[in-house]
Parts: structure tokens; C-alpha cells; sequence
């Protein structure tokens, strides 16, 4: 596997093989180790020293499913931290057939340069000017380079909100059907994408890197026994190809941890509305696609594609975590309005979370009345015209609250939180405010734990060990470039044996039966190293204020796991 | 005997033949019944079900059952 090296300082491209101080990592295993040893801790997020590096997992491109996830990677200008967000698409096997484990853009173009990377299906890579692709929409910028180069090519891209460098762009990613509407959303990578003057990563799909698994038929043994665990899932057989990961919400919504109206309830009044249910029959009556799949290598088929009262195509896929923020969130009980919101941030490379929690802030602070769809659509336009206001709310709800003096910013580390509240789901808040991300469910999700009735989500107890063991196993997820849905193949002790022989598989040697944790946890180690050098301590690992002061109807709970249970989560035997 | 109403969401509502998401299931059993029995009656195992939620509060499987009351059931779910 090789490392492509895009100086856009000088536009020079070197291509290396991956250097041993590296071998073993793949997706944010390698993003997070790579900027730990490679970036100025202390440097602008914005500026030259930076580096954007796009690595796909370490099982990316091999037969196994539910490998199609790439890791972008940076210190983030968001968070001040490191950061890895994660996109599906088709990226991500483009790369690996290619035999690229990363691609690492370095360097800064001159101000107002603008280029886009191509790799052909020889692995070569080119930089070409991309001028004319100046302030270009995601849809419109990926539908013309795709009639360009055919449709043998995946991209990555940003929109207007990357270009003008906001704290909440998104890396937009093509998905099988060739739409950029997957996203590499949170911590503001798109600006860093953006800041090195670079539009588009354009990537050939039919890469033909020789096989570089060591023992293919072991390996095709294991891979099965993870499908066949993900079929015979309730979850991932059943629930989410019917209703996609909008099926979760009246389940966290009757639990109370559904944070609305800027998380000063945890039951949405219109939940009814906007649940998996009720997107699956609004689907079924318009013609839209229940069942889609978005990612390569998938076999879950989460995805969905939302049509309007016509049939026509407005979005693809309305995602649990974006029918909440600009949902219940922002009070909104009305499809199509989100739908049109998940649209407008896809097509201007928004971070529908950041964005959403960023609304809901403006409108718990009075500036336009909560459930006022129309009106968030019209505000997260401002953003792609680059209006005053724009800019505040496209650089986040931190942004936002310092904008109107509003004290409720539910945000760690400038970062939104996601939709679980912390009050309802004490683990998720223990995630929010120690991870290395800023506010992240998905870097450690207590979710499965509370429904099984395993952990009580309001006791402060067992809550502080439950998110250090589901930090941990993210990690090691995210380095193999397994998405997170299909993480449930993993949980059983059969599941992990077969990942074990899978990796054991790929690399020609037995894997001690510890190898995800110490995987996992050498990621960690990593990222808060690199964050401590940034300058990010204990104090930036706390919850606003406001959770421990503010009880959450219906369960009127504070956040209560203490800030030594906090400081003691990277506490790593 | 007590009855309750009980509403299926996610898939659960595909196994009972002729289910009316509007109206949801009436359900009698023994005075005393608890969620637990209710999940049985239904043919539910703790893999099929997460979140028993009981007149808007999250249930216990120990939690009795009142006349009238109404039961939503969720799937068990990961989040993503």
C-alpha cells in the first residue's frame, strides 16, 4: 500500500510506500497517528502546516461487508483538537482497489487558487486548476465532473461553506448512485479542504491492486460468518433495511433523551411525524426508496431516498441524526422541510448536526421561532451566500451563542452534541465530553446498552467504564474501516474471534486476542496526545453548564457522573 | 381481567397479522400482569424488544400492568 503526499503549496505529488513506523493502521488509525506525528499540534487548522489525509480503513476494499468507510483526518478548526470524521460512499474501496492507503494533502495553494485531485485507474495522481469550480454547489460541482471523467469515478468535493472556510463544512462524498450525499460531516474539515485551496478529490473506481490478503480463503470464512451475523440481526437484518436509522428515534424519544427545542425537552410533541414509521409511509406513498444502498460493500441498506408530493428526488438519506437536529432539535414536525434542510446542507457541505444544533441555538435565543421551517431553510441559504449572518451560523452553535449572548450552547469543544441527551443518557454526555472528537456519538454510543436494559441511562454509576470500553472498540471500528451499524458483528465474543481471523487473515499472522483493544486504544492514546500538546486539557473535557443546572423533562435529570469519573476515562491500563 | 393497548413499532408491527398502527393491539390478561407477562403474551423475547414504554414513562420488565394502561414497544437498536 502507498502513501500519496499533495503538496499544494508547490501542486508537487510524491508517492511513497507506506513507512513502517505506520503498518497496521488503516482509517483513523492512520489519520490519527499520522497528524499526531506529522502536525504542529499548536498550528493553525487553517493554514499550511495543517494536513487533510483521506485514508480508508484497513479493511476497505478487501470482500469483507460494510467496509466502504473512509476516515478524513486533520486537527480540526472546530474543536482546536484532532479530528477523524467518517464518510461512506464509494471512496473508500476506490482507494484501497488502488492500493493507496491514504491520500495526505499538505502545503497551502496561493489565496483564491482552487484545484481539484484526480487519481486515474492507474493509482496516478494529478492536480488540475479548478477555477471554474469556484463557489459551485456539491450536486451541480460532482454531476459535471462525473459527465467529464464518466461514470468510473467517485469523488470527494466541498461546496460554498467549505470554500469560505466555516467551522461546520462538510467533506461531501459520492454515494453508489453517484450523489454527494454522504459526508465526512463533523469538525470542520471541509474548511481545512477548503484553506489548502483544493475543490474535489476525483477517484477512479476500478482499481486493480494486486490482492493483498495473505490468506484468501480463511479470510472468505470469516467475512461470512460477519454477513451472515448481520442478516440474522434483528437490528441490522430487520429494522434499519425497513426504516433506516430513523427506526431508533421513537425508541429514544420514549426513553426522554430525544433533546428538542434546544434540548430543553427530551419527549418531541410531533415525534409521530418524523419517526422511522412515518418516513417509511410517506416513502411508500410517494414512490420514494425505503431500502437504498448508499455505501459500497453494504448489505445493511440503511439508506433511503426521500421524493417529494411528485415523486421527485430531494434527498438522500434522511438519517435519524439529521430528522433530529432539524427536527425536534429546531422543533420542526414536517418532512419535507427537513428533508429540504438535509438537501441544502448536502448541496452547500454543511454538517447537518452542527448546522441544526446552530439553528436551534439562534431560535432558543429568539431570533426566529422554533418549529419555523421555512425560516431555517431560509437561514441556512444565508450560509451558501456567505451573509454576515451566514458565516456565524455556518461556523457553529458556538459561534451563534456568543453572536446572541445565549448562555444554553449545547457543545464540547465548539462541537454540537448529537441526539441523545446527556441528561436522559448520562453515558452519551460521559462520550460528549471526553472524547478526543469534541460532542460525538459515534465515537463511543451507549444506545444498544440502555435498550437491552444492561446500563440504567440515568444513574451516574457504570457510566464512565460503559464509554471508555465503546470508546475503545469505535476506534478500532474506525482503523478497520467497518461502518458503525455493522459494529453489532463485533460485540458477541464469536463476532470478535471472526474479526480477529479476519485481520489474522489479511496480514499472514495470528492476532493475539486482545489486538482490537490495544488497537483501539493506541488511537486514543494518540488523539489525546495530540490534543494535550494542542493545548486542549481537563477543563475542555466538561459538559456546558447548563446540563448540570438545567433538569431535562421528563425524567428531570442533571448531568451527574463527576468530573473525576470524566478525567479518569483515559486512564488506560 | 385488565386490558391494555398496546402500539408495535419498527418491524414488530409485520408479526401480528392484520395490525392496525392506528388503533394498536387490546390485550387482556390477569390482574397483577406485568410487562414481562405482556412481552410473553405477545410471543416477544428480550432480543425482539428494547424500550417498553408505559403511559410515557420507560418500563421494567417487573413493572405491573394497570387496567387501561397504554404499552408502546420498541425494538432494541445501536445508534449510528
Amino acid at each position: 500500500m502507498q502513501l500519496i503526499r499533495v503538496n499544494m503549496t508547490d501542486q508537487s505529488i510524491h508517492v511513497e510506500d507506506m513507512p513502517s513506523a505506520y503498518e497496521g493502521l488503516g482509517g483513523r488509525g492512520l489519520t490519527s497517528v499520522m497528524i499526531d506525528a506529522e502536525v504542529p499540534p499548536r498550528c493553525d487548522p487553517l493554514g499550511p502546516e495543517n494536513k487533510l489525509i483521506l485514508a480508508p480503513g484497513l479493511l476497505s476494499g478487501t470482500p469483507l461487508v460494510n467496509t466502504g468507510r473512509i476516515s478524513i483526518g486533520a486537527k480540526s478548526p472546530l474543536t482546536g483538537g484532532i479530528k477523524e470524521s467518517n464518510s461512506g460512499g464509494k471512496i473508500a474501496t476506490s482507494l484501497a482497489k488502488l492500493g493507496i492507503a491514504a491520500v495526505v494533502v499538505e502545503g497551502q495553494a496561493p489565496a483564491g487558487a482552487l484545484w481539484r485531485l484526480v487519481i486515474d485507474d492507474q493509482g496516478k495522481a494529478a492536480l488540475q486548476q479548478a477555477s471554474d469550480d469556484k463557489g459551485a454547489r456539491t450536486y451541480a460541482l460532482c454531476a459535471k465532473l462525473l459527465e467529464q471523467f464518466g461514470p468510473k469515478y467517485t469523488i470527494a468535493c466541498i461546496g460554498p461553506a467549505g470554500e469560505l472556510q466555516l467551522g461546520s463544512a462538510s467533506i461531501q462524498t459520492t454515494d453508489v448512485d453517484d450523489r454527494p450525499c454522504r459526508a465526512a460531516a463533523r469538525g470542520g474539515l471541509g474548511a481545512v479542504m477548503g484553506a489548502k485551496g483544493l475543490k474535489a478529490v476525483v477517484v477512479a473506481t476500478q482499481g486493480k491492486a494486486s490482492d493483498t490478503i495473505a490468506d484468501p480463503e480463511g479470510f472468505k470464512e470469516a467475512a461470512k460468518a460477519i454477513a451472515q451475523g448481520l442478516q440474522k440481526n434483528p437490528f441490522t437484518g430487520q429494522v434499519l433495511p425497513n426504516l433506516g436509522t430513523a427506526g431508533i428515534l421513537g425508541g429514544v424519544n420514549a426513553m426522554g433523551a430525544f433533546p428538542s427545542y434546544n434540548a430543553t425537552k427530551g419527549v418531541f410533541d410531533g415525534w409521530e411525524k418524523i419517526s422511522g414509521e412515518a418516513l417509511a409511509e410517506r416513502l411508500q406513498q410517494r414512490g420514494g426508496k425505503t431500502k437504498h444502498m448508499g455505501c459500497s460493500q453494504c448489505i445493511i441498506h440503511c439508506s433511503n431516498e426521500y421524493v417529494d408530493d411528485k415523486g421527485k428526488y430531494v434527498t438522500s438519506s434522511l438519517e435519524y441524526e439529521t430528522l433530529w437536529s432539524m427536527g425536534g432539535m429546531i422543533g420542526v414536525d414536517d418532512l419535507d422541510a427537513i428533508a429540504r434542510l438535509d438537501f441544502l446542507c448536502d448541496d452547500i457541505g454543511l454538517d447537518t448536526m452542527n448546522t441544526g444544533v446552530a439553528l436551534a441555538v439562534a431560535m432558543d435565543a429568539g431570533h426566529k421561532p422554533f418549529g419555523d421551517g421555512a425560516a431555517a431553510i431560509a437561514m441556512v441559504e444565508e450560509v451558501a451566500r456567505g451573509t454576515d449572518f451566514g458565516r456565524i451560523l455556518g461556523s457553529g452553535p458556538v459561534a451563534v451563542g456568543k453572536h446572541f449572548n445565549h448562555h444554553r450552547v449545547p457543545a464540547v469543544k465548539g462541537q454540537g452534541i448529537a441526539a441523545y441527551d446527556p441528561r436522559a443518557m448520562q453515558g452519551l454526555g460521559v462520550t460528549y465530553a471526553t472524547s478526543t472528537m469534541g460532542a460525538d456519538h459515534t465515537a463511543g454510543n451507549l444506545l444498544g446498552l440502555y435498550m437491552a436494559g444492561a446500563l440504567d441511562p440515568l444513574a451516574a454509576e457504570g457510566q464512565a467504564d460503559a464509554s471508555r470500553g465503546a470508546q475503545v472498540t469505535m476506534a478500532a471500528l474506525d482503523c478497520i474501516g467497518l461502518c458503525i451499524l455493522a459494529g453489532g458483528a463485533v460485540a458477541s465474543s464469536k463476532g470478535r474471534e471472526a474479526m480477529l481471523r479476519l485481520l489474522g487473515a489479511k496480514f499472514g499472522r495470528e492476532m493475539a486476542p486482545d489486538a482490537l483493544t490495544e488497537m483501539g486504544v493506541r488511537i486514543l492514546k494518540a488523539e489525546k496526545n495530540f490534543n494535550t500538546r494542542a493545548g486542549l486539557s481537563a477543563t475542555d473535557d466538561r459538559l456546558p453548564r447548563f446540563f448540570h443546572e438545567e433538569p431535562l423533562p421528563p425524567h428531570n435529570k442533571t448531568f451527574l457522573v463527576s468530573d473525576d469519573d470524566l478525567d479518569k476515562v483515559y486512564n488506560f491500563q | 381481567m385488565i386490558r391494555v393497548t398496546v402500539q408495535l413499532h419498527g418491524t414488530l408491527p409485520r408479526r401480528v397479522p392484520a395490525y392496525d398502527p392506528e388503533r394498536g393491539l387490546t390485550i387482556s390478561l390477569a390482574p397483577g400482569a406485568t410487562v414481562a407477562d405482556l412481552l410473553d403474551a405477545l410471543g416477544l423475547t428480550a432480543e425482539d424488544t428494547g424500550v417498553v414504554a408505559l403511559d410515557g414513562r420507560v418500563a421494567q420488565p417487573a413493572d405491573a400492568l394497570s387496567d387501561g394502561a397504554r404499552v408502546r414497544i420498541f425494538q432494541v437498536a445501536h445508534g449510528g
